[in-house]
């Protein structure tokens, strides 16, 4: 289907081409007749006339036309090697296509045509047509896919499917580890979206018009969690879940330009539909028969925007935004369990909606440009606000627990009452900037948000923000800022009751007043004091030589949170250098830090233990730090005449994630997690040498080895029954060595006199 | 609500309105960024830009800007090179080498500010209609530090490099590291690039977004997750965010902490969201951190639109 897709589009691009070829064709022979050289007609090169050589633009067809072949070589199939690009082989070759060609008419008619990995899964083409400053023609194709898994493997017949069955000789039980799984079948989990995209826009006066349209499909094997039964003895299995989604979106402009104003409108419409809107499977346990779960449902989106911005004296120019949404959805509901009837449903549809209004301005200014002392004081305000309209009905849901027998009791605290959330967002932000020595500017700002939402905790939160900062740049010596950041977040009174009264209708029993701890804070809504230092030096000491330090730094505190998350602090530190002593030589190195603390606090109760919600020694502390290296290195060199060029580079990621813990006496002594760790090396080189001015031969090879352990996926197989209540899928265990050799061929149509890249930017 | 709005767009009907009889607010001040040049006058129609600037002139003309302004200007060189330049009469007809030097507007030698109202002369519109103002406009970034117009280095868009993050890791750095994660957005093999989701030139949205908010970026691509569902989780309603790192991750999915631990930040109601799962407990309550962890059975955590799904489950 794919490649039916490329060949269709690669029809429609030559053949809008060849619409313009044979215009090209008859006056490069015209051209050649007259002189010329005929091989500017077979190869679309230019003609070199004293007066081409003085016109800007030159008439013909340039660029370049690639061809490739390579091997890969790993030592197992790997998904995680191949993750976007499909080469996943244990031994594979491939070859590739790429170009980028332009054609110009004198008359400014133009046809440019690009193509990426042509003959791998992460192809891309892109076609424009047109006439410069006057009308275009887009069209493009993109296929992304992403290789999840290779080493998964599943209890079920039919994956690929949306119904899942045993096989036969599979013995069903109450727990997992009852369950007898005679075989389990291989299944590979991938992805791809492919995406069509057509445009056209036109430029009459002062006013530009455009539409574009995007035909997307998403098809392939993900993971899914799937639980049969709810609490108590709810029991869950990993299905392969069949995805088949389309998204068709349309943008349609009208922009008008001016140099003191500019306006544009913009309407865009996203349709998205869901081919699969839910997935059954037959219950490996014996508590319930069979399971469905819902996909995501199909919708529509519409979106109305406009922006608009003025110049005005001093510097002024005020810009905004006013933008309209809404999306809607209204699928069937499925009813409460497998094989009942949607007659026990309050209502039969979501009739789910929800609007966005957005308005935002923007100022800036250079006030008192007619003052000697404060001419270069730079003034900037932005205001914005941000709401969402939640419609969707408020209903009460009565389901079947266990998903068997009869509806629950009208008490029962699993009867559940839907909240349509909302929130609305107002911010103003003030800033001034203001030179106070040659190149070194002083900055100051001030921020406030308020945020308002419905059904949850805290109603309202407002946050005051300070920033302040110093840049500079010395005389082309050395340049750096420092940038300091201090927020604090408050907000109305932490009030539990909201979200539970809202959920629970008056008349349900539930075993606690509360769904949570009482002295939990979520932490998006949580007060909050956050401070944030970030720092960029760089220093030249030779015009050859730059050395580069930038470090980041960032601390949430949450201090008003018994439970919940406390305390959340990040930073990154990168070292760089930098040696290119001429136009041949490029060294660099960089180095990166990086560092993630977060603490967070509990306390474990249960409802069969009477006090244990207030008793301190349940009480639990989680510590988690995840830190990571990165190191990168490389030259890129050029030798004989710069026809040859040698492109090196060596890459190493190592990332370590630990999670520690205290406890009170209660709990015991709590152990530290395995640490959850990933490291890859990856060596490339690249080098390319010059055969003539039409002609460039590439070889390239790189090697990646990738090294991982994560306790949740490690030796974890579907027949081990080795997980509690869970039925898992994936032994993902994606280490890897892997090489690739590659080699090609350049044409270059219309060889330029100096190629792209090597001249001295000015 | 309504007054309020009706507020905002009367201001922004008056201001466009002012701007339309607001001369020269907008344009380029030659004599006052070059004194040399206030004199001067365009040259129209002369070639004898070539005679010393031939090599940079045919890498301009590789690129779309020259094709462009070919069209928008005409086939006369100067007239393409004024515009950038300023009035040449005085370069081109200076008594000395050192007079003729000095008397253009050379992008080397004028402040950030005024490259950039060069640049603006004709991108204030579309994707760079938020600059003035925005966050890289008062950080003291110029159009250059990131395209580079006389040459095709890029496919698109004018970068200083074929690669167009090289752009961005110019400053931002710790994304450079970012991205080597084992779990990380297709962004270092291609096939997105930080312009995917930023507009770095500015915007109603948030860290320079393209949306008016994280989730309205995200659901660029996540169309699944736009829809309004019965049940809705409100934090991811509100802000992807909350739970995902999107420049990398060492966790599946990108989130920014392991589940159970994640979900446990805002979760800690009776029995399991509640207890402390630590090493003691890898295999006796691996359900909990195993395989998908929460997600084994929560599944839906991103919202469901069924019935019995109040818990996300189906």
């Amino acid at each position: 289907m794919t490649r039916l897709k490329v060949i269709g589009l690669s029809l429609i691009i030559f053949f809008f081409a060849l619409a313009g070829f044979p215009v090209f064709a008859a006056e490069q022979a015209k051209d050649a007749e007259e002189g010329g050289d005929i091989s500017s007609v077979l190869v679309g090169g230019t003609t070199s006339s004293k007066e081409d050589d003085e016109r800007l633009v030159k008439e013909g067809l340039v660029g370049d036309f690639t061809l490739g072949a390579g091997v890969v070589g790993t030592n197992v199939r790997s998904f995680k090697f191949g993750e976007y690009n499909g080469l996943t082989g244990k031994s594979q070759g491939f070859a590739v296509g790429d170009f980028d060609l332009s054609y110009n008419r004198d008359d400014f008619y133009y046809t440019d045509m690009q193509a990426e990995n042509l003959g791998l899964d992460n192809r891309k083409v892109y076609f424009e047509a047109g006439k410069y400053n006057d009308f275009k023609f887009t069209a493009g194709f993109d296929q992304t896919p992403q290789f999840t898994s290779s080493t998964s493997q599943t209890i079920f017949n039919g994956a690929g499917t949306t119904s899942l069955t045993l096989p036969s000789g599979f013995t069903k039980a109450a727990s997992t580890a009852l369950v007898r799984i005679p075989s389990v079948n291989n299944v590979d989990l991938s992805d791809t979206r492919d995406a069509t995209t057509f445009g056209f826009s036109k430029i009459v006066g002062n006013e530009e018009y455009g539409v574009n349209f995007k035909h997307e499909t998403r098809t392939g094997l993900k993971s899914l969690g799937a639980i049969v039964g709810a609490s108590p003895g709810g029991s869950a299995v990993i299905l392969p879940e069949f995805m088949d989604q389309v998204v068709n979106e349309l943008q349609v402009s009208v922009a008008h330009g001016h140099d003191n104003h500019q306006i544009r409108f913009d309407y865009f419409m996203s349709m998205f539909d869901n081919n699969n809107k839910s997935i059954t499977w037959e219950s490996p346990y014996t508590t319930t028969p069979n399971g469905l779960i819902s996909r995501p449902p199909s919708s529509q989106f519409h979106r109305f925007s406009l922006n608009g911005g003025v110049n005005l004296p001093y510097a002024t120019r005020i810009t905004g935004t006013a933008e309209y949404s809404m999306a809607l959805q209204n699928e069937d509901l499925f009813p409460y369990a497998f094989g009942t009837s949607t007659a026990l449903l309050p209502t039969s549809t979501a009739n789910a909606e929800i609007q966005t209004v957005h308005v935002s301005l923007n100022g800036s200014s250079k006030p008192f440009q007619e003052s000697t002392i404060f001419k270069d004081l730079f003034l900037t305000a932005k205001y914005r606000h941000h709401q969402t309209i939640n419609n969707t009905p408020i209903t009460t849901f009565t389901p079947i627990v266990n998903d068997t027998g009869a509806q629950v009791a009208a008490t029962s605290s699993d009867v559940a009452r839907n909240s349509p959330f909302d929130y609305s967002q107002d911010q103003l932000k003030l800033d001034a900037s203001y030179p106070v020595y040659k190149a070194t500017y002083v900055s100051l700002g001030y921020d406030s948000e308020l945020m308002q939402r419905s059904y949850r905790e805290v109603s309202k939160t407002f946050e005051n923000t300070l920033r302040a900062g110093v840049r500079s740049n010395l005389d082309q010596i050395a340049s750096g800022n420092v940038n300091f950041l201090y927020g604090d977040k408050i907000g109305d009174r932490y009030n539990q009751s909201t979200v539970f009264d809202a959920r629970h209708p008056a008349g349900t029993v539930t075993s606690f007043p509360f769904d949570n701890l009482t002295q939990m804070q979520r932490l998006d809504i949580a007060n909050r004091e956050r401070k944030k230092v970030a720092t960029n030096l760089s220093y030249f000491p030779t015009s050859s030589v730059t050395l580069g330090i930038n470090h980041n730094y960032m601390v949430d505190d949450y201090k008003q949170s018994v439970f919940g998350l406390s305390h959340q602090s990040s930073q990154d530190v990168t070292g760089d250098i930098n040696y290119s002593p001429d136009q041949s030589l490029n060294l660099f190195l960089f180095y990166t830090y990086e560092n993630g603390v977060a603490e967070q606090f509990s306390r474990n109760y249960q409802s069969n233990i009477p006090g244990s919600d207030f008793d301190p020694n349940r009480n639990w502390t989680a510590n988690s730090n995840n830190i990571f290296h990165t190191i990168g290195v490389g030259a890129k060199a050029y030798f004989m005449q710069k026809k040859f060029s040698l492109d090196t580079k060596y890459t190493y990621s190592q990332g370590v994630s630990q999670v520690g813990f205290a406890a009170g006496s209660v709990l015991g002594t709590p152990l530290g997690m395995p640490d959850v760790t990933s490291q890859i090396h990856r060596f490339e080189a690249k080098g390319k040498y010059n055969y003539s001015r039409e002609i460039t031969l590439g070889l390239s090879y790189i090697y990646e080895n990738y090294r991982s352990t994560d306790f949740a996926y490690d030796n974890a197989t579907a027949a081990t029954n080795s997980v509690n209540s869970v039925i898992l899928l994936s032994n993902s265990n994606p280490n890897y060595s892997g090489h690739i050799g590659f080699v090609s061929a350049t044409y270059h149509f219309g060889a330029p006199k100096a190629s792209s890249g090597e001249q001295e930017q000015k | 609500m309504i007054k309020k709005y009706t507020a905002i767009l009367i201001f922004v009907a008056l201001m466009i309105s002012l701007g339309s009889f607001v001369a020269n607010a907008g344009e380029v001040d030659w004599g006052a960024i070059n004194p040399k040049q206030k004199n001067a006058s365009s040259v129209g129609d002369t070639k004898e830009c070539f005679l010393c600037h031939q090599e940079y002139i045919d890498s301009f003309g590789r690129t779309k800007h020259a094709k462009i302004f070919q069209a928008k200007y005409g086939k006369e060189l100067a007239g393409t090179c004024e515009k950038c330049h300023g009035p040449l009469s005085a370069h081109l007809n200076g008594p000395t080498r050192e007079e003729r030097y000095a008397s253009v507007v050379s992008f080397k030698k004028i402040p950030t500010e005024i490259k950039n109202k060069i640049c603006l002369q004709c991108h204030e519109k579309g994707l760079t209609m938020h600059w003035a103002g925005s966050t890289h406009d008062r950080s003291g970034l110029s159009c250059t530090n990131c395209h580079y117009v006389m040459d095709r280095m890029s496919r698109q868009k004018l970068y200083i490099d074929e690669d167009p993050k090289k752009a961005c890791f110019q400053c931002h750095q710790g994304m450079r590291a970012k991205m080597m994660k084992t779990s990380h957005m297709p962004v270092r093999e291609g096939k997105l690039e930080c312009a995917s989701c930023h507009n770095p030139h500015g915007g109603p949205g948030p860290s320079l977004l393209k949306g008016t908010t994280i989730n309205d970026t995200c659901y660029n691509c996540h169309q699944e997750k736009r829809a309004p569902v019965i049940w809705e989780h409100a934090p991811v309603r509100e802000n992807c965010a909350n739970c995902h790192d999107p420049h990398g991750s060492n966790f599946d999915k990108l989130l920014k902490v392991r589940m159970p631990y994640l979900c446990q930040q805002c979760h800690s109601g009776n029995f399991h969201p509640s207890t402390m799962y630590d090493g003691s407990k890898v295999v006796s309550s691996a359900q909990f951190m195993r395989g998908k962890a929460c997600t084994n059975c929560h599944s839906l955590i991103h919202g469901s639109n069924h019935p019995s799904g109040s818990f996300f489950q189906r």
